[in-house]
This record gives structure tokens, C-alpha cells and sequence, in this order.
């Protein structure tokens, strides 16, 4: 059965006003989270779910309502303590907007899917965490805000449960990557550097300020009235078991209609990019499946995996954020990490050691390799440096760009000894000048860029 | 706490053993890994693991491997998953954990790339390296470095810069540990340094026209692993392998820091903190630390001089030996006590005098002017610092949160403070109280005294001093000059000595041999880290002459003897032995029942010792 189109976050984007309240309640908007409070205990409503299956839409796949599961809940006759919803909108990796996109057109899902968690959680006040770099986002966001403050969305005595009260903040970031990584969120957050925190403890224990915290992603989130309204059932009809639901995909690169395509996850790269890309001319090279942190896909031999959690685990890559940047023939690919290296070597925020020299290193000599500087054994150290980063840091940084480079030297070594014997690379070009003027001496290295 | 967590006080046993590299480790529940393994003398490599700093865990130097062991109900055939390295700074010790460090061919190889990467962007500047010799790069390096390097790329280079009046920092070098970031939050409070810029452009860096300035930036050189933050009072002074240490204590102000003098030949070259949790912990403020200089000054006194009258415009100056000069002494101090009566000796002891001099002191005068006839010349007090500890053990606690475990360190004052720069500039007012009684130590005893010069009441003084940056107030000079004959015990020409009619060089804390008592009650020993200079010799000395030529002492001087008379007859100093202070010395019995017994006050803000040793 072709999968079909299924849009439910992505169903009214192109629409005028989408991002209005009042557009949003025309669509019966937060008739969800009235449901919510006023059919489900908070226990109840996070076994829901559980049930639901529903797995985190930001890259790691955790299911969200086990992370709520980990919160503390205080015992009948202790005092509340403050716990937070940290909204993770910190949309950085690349390849990645779905985010940007629901944010920019269709915000009130979210706010809706918060007010929906913080009942299950008990949980009082929202931060909305949101990237540096997308005003626009932002502005929609703050709009969304005030404007369910004003329709009574946010504030005292929600949906007339007395008690229930939720506040919602929205914090811009100041435009890094590392950012999106949780604990770094928090750190951020709470006005540090945004370094990653040591684990355990974990945010649901002990986040934001010390308290108990969920940090979920967006997306996430936007998913909860939708699965509410529907119920278990309809929401479990998409998918597999395992992976189940809707996916917005991020689809970029060498494809005629790249975009964001709301879709089952049970849709295959195949079918991903040509009956919704419009696939393209000519032949393709490799794919990089969810965000550009995820193990590398060879083409064709891939193009028959199946886009969800366990499909893309079987290949040894990952759904990830479901950022799926096509390449076709034409790309060389160690420029293409080099590229990616690049910014990972700009992003690691320097604070453990090996990540924070890896990934420079590593850069330097992707540099070297791709400008026709490469020498023998260059391939095998850059494995070398991979295997002394990976599993060695606080956060999974270290994985983020040492997979890529696993990966790309795993299926494309011949293109790497290829630059290094030619001293130059043969699709771009790059090094050929260099090697002309200079013969076999080394290049004066520019350092970082 | 005990009525949100009930629970949580009789669940947790005080102890866990476990092992690292097969050796049996006992240590107290909730302890991390390295710090337990420290404390059984099992080192573990580590950069950024400070044990008064909060823990940052990014070095990733000290990671060991930790053997999976089968959960509690484990099916049959159950496999340990494949291992993965974890940082020992921040894993606490479970009971029956195993953890191999050296015995680890994962950790091993762990460490080796981690050294790896700290050196591929490290200038490896270490013959011109003040930090060469105690590095701690070039130690791990030893053990887990490579003899060829990987790495052909050009080095990132970041900027050389003067942070303060005592640090420089040479970015090139720094392996971004934090720890002194982690100092000036947690311990000053200050928070001059941050991390600049980010992932390998790192580098530690202050705010502009905020320098490092505050009362302890000194302690960020000590703590810094590398040579990037380095000491300017120290910078390119001598290779580290040339120094003597000699374990002391400062001078400068009654907290005491337990110190090392680091000196080559004769020359003092810096002084660094010891660690002692009873005192100072880990820290030593700057003007400690830079207190060494008088030693060294050019108006250090060096020769024995009997000052004559004036004749011809000029006073007549005549060399002493030692003996003869003591000689001299004790025939004025007799002399006068024979024409006008034992009140007619007095003498100033000083708050920088020894526990044993301070007693021989009162065991002369016990025979020649009476031990009423002693006052105290302390300098001036300057302002308290007191500088709290921040690190708070239940941030990686998730099971008892907000409960502080039980650190001995932690705090060492009741109200929180980790470390103090007490008012009182003087090592030994504590010492002083406590033997020469608190009268004698009051400022009226003082006052009575300078009266009794000015009234021509006294017609021989003994003065002590050996205060660097004293200043004597105009009415006690003058009253001095009016006294027919002054003998003056001090270290730098000033305007006592100038009032003198005989003086002797002392000696400074560096070249003499004794104990000080903080402003807590610390007994601490000073040990010998250099030649007195000149004819100057140890005030004891002379003070043990004195009392050999009234025939109460014979022998040799020995401050050890010293002591254990002091020991024996002062109450407070009961049980004490020279031999038993050791490194970071013992406790008075009981500070405020000793003062009030000495006929003073109970000791005002000093907070009751927290807690035992453990």
C-alpha cells in the first residue's frame, strides 16, 4: 500500500493566518487539552501516553511518556515542588526545519500539546527555548503566546480546574548548536554557558534550576492534542508498531521538491524521495538520513530502508531529526564531511577534551585531504581520532562527528584514497592549482577556516 | 530534611568498599571514585578534579573502567554489556564496585588519547615553561604519551595576557580545565575568569578592564594543572628543580595558611599553599604569598651594634659578638633592676615572636622584672575577608537532594566560610594570649607600659619586634627614646632600632625554628628554610643565653625543649608534643576555656571547630 501524504501539523501552513489563535480555534483548537483535564487523571493520561508510543521528535526517539514517567511525584501530603517543561526549539542540526516550519505557520499545537503535558506532569511553568537565529519563529511564537494568555489558555484555573494553573516563557537562544543537547538547554537557560551537565543526574530529576525537568521537543509536544482528540488507535494506524505516528521529514538536497512532507513512519527512502521529492536527474550518491550527525546511507543500496526508528537502526544509522539530505553523483563526499566537519569543528563547545581537539583536528585534515594535501594514513587517523572521541565525552557530541566520519570513510574509502593519491579532489577540483604551483610541498595551513 | 526524607538517614550506610585495580578502598558513601582512591593513596591521572572545587568532569583524563556486574535479578546467561570508560571524578563508589584503572587496557588506551589530543594543540614551550618540572601535562605525559606525534596540522594559537598584578596567563598552554574559572565562582565569588570563545579556540580569558584582582587570585596559579596561568612574582625566576621546600607557616595574619617555602640556596624564590583542612584549606591570599620579600630586604639588620651616646654629631657604634652582646644584656637588665627595683625592667614582646619565645620571655622576666611588666606590640589590623565555599555535593546527589554530605573540609566555619583573611595581621596574638596572659596582651597593659616610659618609670627595655610594614605609633617612640637603655630584637632597620642602645638582628619565620598558634588555636611549626643573615640570630637564642647566665637553662637553645616546657606549664598547651604537630599541626585543648583561664575574653567571632576528623 503507497504511503499517503498525511498532513496534520503541516495541514494548514499554506493557509492565511494559520498562525492565529483565532485560525487555530476555527480548526477546534485546544478542545484537546480541555478533553485532556477534564477526562484524564495525570496518571492516566501519561499511561495514555505510553500507550500511544509516542517517541520524541527531536532526534534521540526517547518515548515521551516514560521521560514524564521519571519525574518525581510528590506523595500525598508533601508540599510541590516547582517542575518545569522545557520545550526544545533549538532546531540547529543540519538539514532540520521541521521545527521552524510548524513554529513559523502552525504554533498553537504546541502550546496546546504544553498545557496537555504539564497536566500529565504537574507541572506549572512552560519555557519554550527557542534558536537564536530564527526571528521569525520567535515573533510567531511570543504572538501565540499572548494571544492564548488572552483567550484564558495560559494563566490561573485552566479549562476551570481550579489549581491548574501554566505559565509559559519563551527563551531565544544566542545561536549554538550544542545548545539543543538537553542539559546544555538548561545550562543556557539558567543564564550559564551553554555546557553540557554531567549525567546523572538527569533532567527529570534534577534539571532547570535544579528541579525536576521535562525537556521535550517541539514537535513532540505538537503531537499530543492531535493523539488526544484521536485517540491511541488512530495514531497507532500510522507507522509500525514500534515506530509509531506521524514524522514530519525534512527533505533537502538533490531532489526537485524538497520541503517538509508530514508522513507515516513507514515510508521508504525510495518512496520518500521520489513519489514526494520528485526525485532527481541524475544518479544518486548517498544519503545522510536523520540530520547530518546520522550515519551515512550509500545509494542504491539503501534506498529500500524503511524511514523509521528500527528501519534506519538496521543499517546502522539513525531516524535521528528525520533530516534527510540527498546527494547525487556529482557530490564529492569528502568535501562534503569536510563541510560537515567544518561545523561540527565550529559547534563543540570546547569543554571536554577530546571533542574539543577531535573535532578540529579532524577538520584540518578533511582540509588537507580534500585540498590535494592528503597523505597516506590520513584515513586511518581520522578512524583513530573518531575511536578516542566517541563514548569519551559528557554529551554525545563526540558521536555527532565521529559518525559521519566513520561512516563516510566506511563506504566511500576509495573516494578519500582517491583524493590522497591524485592530491586532489576529482570532482571539485580543489587542491589541483595548489599541487601545480607548489609540487608535492606541504600547504601553509589556514588554522581553523 | 529529616522530616521530608525520613527515610533517607538510617537507608544510607556511613561506608562502601569497593576496589580499584584489586586493592580494597573504604570510603564514605556518596565519595566519587578519584577522590576515595586519593584518599587510600591510589592516584588516578586527572586535570580538571579539583577536591575543593565543584566537579567539572571535562577533562576526561581520569576515565577507568568500571566491570558490569549482573543486575540484582539478572536472567540465566546474562552477558555484561561491552564496557564503556567512565570518569572516576564524578561516579560515585558503590558498595562491591570494581574499577580497574591501571589495570585497564580501555582506560589505559583512553588516556592515551586523551593526552594525545591535550598535546596536539599544546606549543610544547616547556624549556621556557615556568610550570616545567611540577606539570602536570609533562607527568601524565610520561605515563601515557606518545613518543611521536600524529599531529602535522598548524597549531591554533591564542593570546599571551596579564590578568592581574600576580597572574599571567599563556593561552597557548591551557587545557581549558576550569578550574580556575571554578575558583573565582565558587571560592571568591568574584568570577573574573570565563571560558572564551568556544570548542578548540577555547581559552580561559577575563572581562576587559576587569582584572584579576582580588585577595586570593594568587590560588588560581597553584591550581592551574599547565603552565597557563603562571605567576608573575615567580615568572622566569629559576627552574622548579632547584627549589628546597620547607614546610612553614605565614606570617602575615592570624588564620596561619599552612605554607611551603620554596627557596633555592639562600634565596627565598615563593611560598605556596599546604593543604591543611584545619587552617587554610587548599588557599593562601596574595599578600601572604608575596610576604616573603622583607626577608630578602635591604634593611634586613645584620650586625650586633651597642649604639653609644652622641659625640661629634654621630652616636658611637661598637660591634658585638653574640655572646658578648647577650652578656651585655643581661648585665643592663641586672643593673637596672638593682638601682631602681624590678619595675624598673620592662620589655615589648611582639604577636610575631614564637610560642617559645614568648615563653622563655616570661620565664626571664619571671626573674628579673616580673611577668606583669611585659606588654604586646602587635600591627594593626586590617580588613576581614571571608570567602565562602559554594560547592554543594547534591548537585550529582539525585538521591538526597539538598542534603550536604559530610565533608570534613566543608565548611570550616560554622557559618559556611571556607577560608579566612583574619583581621588581625599578626601570626601570633593566639600564642601570646594564651602564655603571657590576656592582659598582658590588652592594649592598656600597652598604654600602662608607654606611661611608665614616660614617667621615667623604666630604665631598661627590652624590645622585640621582627613586624615587617610596622609602624610604631609617635607616643610609643618617643616614650622608647626617653628610656635610658633599649635593647631592640628586630629584622629591618626602622625607627625602633634607631632608639636603641644595643641591637640585635633577629631572625625571620623563614630562618627560625618554633611554632605559632592561630587566631583558632592551631599550633603549627616553623621550620628552617634558610641561614639567618649576618650576626642575626634566632630571638630564642638569646632569650636561652639570657636564662643560661641567670643559671635557669643550660645547654644548648632548643626550640623543642622550648616547647615542652611551654607544654608542661602552660594549661592550654597540656598534652602537646614538638614532635606530634607534624604538617598541619594540633588544636590547642580548648580555646576559650584556656583564655578564660589566661584571665581574657572568649574569642570573638571564631566559630566552634565543626564536626571531627572523620
Amino acid at each position: 500500500m503507497p504511503v499517503k501524504l498525511t498532513p496534520c501539523l503541516t495541514e494548514f501552513v499554506k493557509e492565511k493566518d494559520s498562525h492565529t489563535i483565532d485560525f487555530y480555534l476555527s480548526k477546534g483548537g485546544y478542545e484537546a487539552a480541555r478533553k485532556a483535564v477534564n477526562e484524564f487523571e495525570p496518571a492516566k493520561l501519561i499511561q495514555f501516553v505510553k500507550d500511544s508510543n509516542l517517541r520524541g521528535r527531536g532526534g534521540a526517539g526517547f518515548p515521551a511518556g516514560m521521560k514524564w514517567s521519571f519525574v518525581p511525584q510528590p506523595k500525598p501530603g508533601e508540599p510541590k515542588k516547582p517542575k518545569f517543561l522545557v520545550l526544545n526549539a533549538d532546531e540547529s542540526e543540519p538539514g532540520t526545519f521541521k521545527d521552524r516550519l510548524v513554529m513559523e505557520y502552525y504554533p498553537h499545537p504546541i502550546f496546546e500539546g504544553a498545557l496537555i503535558a504539564c497536566w500529565a506532569v504537574g507541572i506549572e511553568t512552560v519555557y519554550i527555548y527557542i534558536r537564536g537565529e530564527m526571528p521569525q519563529g520567535y515573533k510567531r511564537l511570543v504572538q501565540g503566546v499572548n494571544e492564548a494568555y488572552d483567550k484564558g489558555f495560559f494563566g490561573k484555573d485552566l479549562f476551570g480546574k481550579k489549581g491548574f494553573n501554566v505559565d509559559c516563557t519563551i527563551h531565544r537562544g544566542g545561536g549554538a548548536y550544542i545548545c539543543g543537547e538537553e542539559t546544555s538547554l538548561l545550562s543556557s537557560l539558567e543564564g550559564n554557558r551553554g555546557y553540557p551537565k554531567l549525567k546523572p543526574p538527569f533532567p527529570a530529576i534534577s534539571g532547570a534550576f535544579g528541579l525536576p525537568t521535562v525537556v521535550n521537543n517541539v514537535v513532540t509536544v505538537a503531537y499530543l492534542p492531535y493523539i488526544v482528540k484521536n485517540g491511541i488507535d488512530w495514531w497507532k494506524s500510522f507507522g509500525t508498531p514500534k515506530s509509531t505516528g506521524l514524522m514530519p521529514y525534512s527533505l533537502s538536497g538533490h531532489v526537485k521538491k524538497p520541503g517538509v512532507y508530514e508522513l507515516p513512519l513507514n515510508v521508504t527512502l525510495k518512496e520518500l524521495i521520489n513519489d514526494f521529492g520528485g526525485g532527481w536527474d541524475k544518479k544518486l550518491k548517498a544519503v545522510i538520513p536523520g540530520g547530518s550527525s546520522s550515519k551515512v546511507l550509500r545509494m542504491p543500496e539503501d534506498e529500500d530502508v524503511m524511514m523509521d526508528f528500527d528501519g534506519l537502526a538496521s543499517r546502522g544509522s539513525m531516524l535521528g531529526s528525520a533530516a534527510v539530505i540527498v546527494m547525487d553523483e556529482t557530490t564529492c563526499m569528502v568535501d562534503a564531511l569536510w563541510n560537515l566537519l567544518r561545523f561540527y569543528h565550529h559547534e563543540s563547545c570546547g569543554q571536554c577534551t577530546p571533542c574539543r581537539e577531535g573535532s578540529g583536528w579532524a577538520e584540518k585534515i578533511l582540509h588537507r585531504i580534500e585540498h590535494g594535501e592528503g597523505q597516506p594514513g590520513d584515513v586511518d587517523l581520522l578512524l583513530s581520532i573518531c575511536d578516542r572521541a566517541i563514548g569519551r565525552t559528557i554529551c554525545v557530541f563526540a558521536e555527532a562527528f565521529g559518525w559521519p566520519i566513520q561512516s563516510y570513510v566506511a563506504k566511500f574509502r576509495d573516494e578519500f584514497e582517491q583524493h590522497i593519491r591524485e592530491r586532489r579532489c576529482p570532482l571539485t577540483g580543489k587542491g589541483a592549482d595548489h599541487y601545480a604551483k607548489h609540487g608535492p610541498k606541504k600547504l601553509a595551513m589556514a588554522g581553523g577556516h | 530534611m529529616s522530616a521530608q526524607t525520613p527515610q533517607a538517614q538510617p537507608a544510607r550506610p556511613a561506608t562502601v568498599t569497593f576496589t580499584i585495580d584489586g586493592r580494597k578502598v573504604t570510603c564514605r558513601k556518596g565519595e566519587v571514585i578519584l577522590q576515595a582512591g586519593l584518599d587510600a593513596g591510589i592516584f588516578i591521572p586527572h586535570y580538571c578534579y579539583h577536591p575543593s572545587l565543584s566537579i567539572a568532569g571535562n577533562c576526561r583524563m581520569c576515565l577507568v573502567e568500571i566491570v558490569p556486574k549482573p543486575p540484582p535479578n539478572a536472567p540465566p546467561g546474562w552477558k555484561p554489556p561491552p564496557p564503556k570508560p567512565a570518569i572516576a571524578c564524578a561516579t560515585e563508589a558503590a558498595e562491591g564496585m570494581e574499577v580497574l584503572s591501571n589495570d585497564s587496557k580501555m582506560a589505559k588506551e583512553a588516556r592515551e588519547g586523551v593526552m594525545e589530543f591535550l598535546l596536539i594543540n599544546h606549543p610544547l614551550d616547556c624549556p621556557i615553561c615556568d610550570q616545567a618540572g611540577e606539570c602536570e601535562l609533562q607527568n601524565f605525559s610520561f605515563q601515557y604519551g606518545a613518543a611521536r606525534s600524529r599531529f602535522v596540522e598548524a597549531k591554533n594559537v591564542k593570546h599571551t595576557k596579564d590578568f592581574g598584578p600576580e597572574v599571567r596567563l599563556y593561552g597557548n598552554r591551557c587545557i581549558v580545565c576550569t578550574r580556575c574559572v571554578r575558583f573565582c565562582h565558587e571560592i571568591t565569588g568574584t568570577g573574573e575568569i570565563h571560558v572564551e570563545d568556544r570548542g578548540d579556540r577555547s581559552v580561559v580569558d577575563i572581562f576587559p578592564e576587569i582584572p584579576l584582582d582580588n585577595p586570593l587570585s594568587g590560588n588560581v596559579v597553584d591550581i592551574c594543572p599547565v603552565g597557563a596561568l603562571v605567576s608573575r612574582d615567580f615568572l622566569h625566576k629559576t627552574r622548579v628543580w632547584h627549589l628546597d621546600e620547607t614546610d612553614s607557616v605565614c606570617p602575615h595574619c592570624s588564620t596561619g595558611c599552612s605554607i611551603s617555602i620554596h627557596s633555592q640556596d639562600e634565596s627565598i624564590q615563593r611560598l605556596k599553599p599546604r593543604l591543611n583542612r584545619e587552617v587554610n584549606n587548599h588557599w593562601m591570599c596574595d599578600a601572604g604569598r608575596l610576604g616573603y620579600k622583607f626577608v630578602h630586604d635591604q634593611a634586613r639588620l645584620q650586625k650586633i651594634e651597642k649604639v653609644g651616646p652622641p659625640a661629634n654629631g654621630a652616636r658611637r657604634r661598637q660591634s658585638l659578638s653574640f655572646q658578648a652582646a647577650a652578656q651585655h644584656l643581661g648585665r643592663e637588665l641586672d643593673a637596672a633592676r638593682e638601682k631602681s627595683g624590678a619595675g624598673a625592667v620592662a620589655a615589648l614582646a611582639s604577636a610575631w615572636m614564637t610560642n617559645e619565645e614568648l615563653y622563655l620571655l616570661r620565664e626571664l622576666f619571671a626573674e628579673t622584672g616580673g611577668t606583669h611588666r611585659i606588654a604586646l606590640l602587635a600591627r594593626e589590623p586590617w580588613e576581614e575577608r571571608r570567602f565562602k565555599g559554594t560547592r554543594v555535593e547534591a548537585d550529582r546527589n539525585p538521591n538526597a537532594p539538598g542534603q550536604r554530605p559530610d565533608r570534613t573540609w566543608l565548611p570550616m566555619y560554622d557559618d559556611g566560610t571556607t577560608f579566612v583573611i583574619e583581621a588581625d595581621r599578626n601570626p601570633n596574638r593566639r600564642g601570646a594570649e594564651l602564655i603571657l596572659g590576656a592582659d598582658a596582651c590588652a592594649p592598656e597593659r600597652l598604654e600602662a607600659l608607654v606611661e611608665g616610659c614616660w614617667q621615667n618609670e623604666v630604665s631598661a627595655l627590652l624590645l622585640f619586634s621582627g613586624m615587617p610594614d610596622y609602624a610604631p605609633p609617635a607616643r610609643l617612640l618617643e616614650a622608647v627614646g626617653r628610656v635610658p637603655f633599649v635593647a631592640v630584637v628586630d629584622t629591618l632597620a626602622g625607627p625602633l632600632s634607631e632608639r636603641a642602645h644595643l641591637i640585635v638582628p633577629g631572625a625571620t619565620f623563614a630562618e627560625k625554628e618554633g611554632t605559632f598558634t592561630n587566631g583558632r588555636g592551631q599550633v603549627q611549626r616553623l621550620r628552617f628554610a634558610r641561614a639567618t643573615p649576618g650576626q642575626a640570630r634566632p630571638e630564642l637564642e638569646l632569650l636561652h643565653l639570657l636564662l643560661v647566665r641567670l643559671g635557669r637553662r643550660a645547654g644548648g637553645f632548643s626550640p623543642e625543649e622550648a616547647f615542652g616546657d611551654l607544654s608542661a606549664a602552660v594549661p592550654a598547651f597540656n598534652g602537646l608534643r614538638f614532635d606530634d604537630l607534624g604538617q598541619t599541626g594540633k588544636r590547642v585543648t580548648d580555646v576559650a576555656a584556656a583564655l578564660a583561664a589566661a584571665g581574657g575574653a572568649a574569642p570573638g567571632k571564631i566559630g566552634a571547630k565543626r564536626g571531627g576528623k572523620a
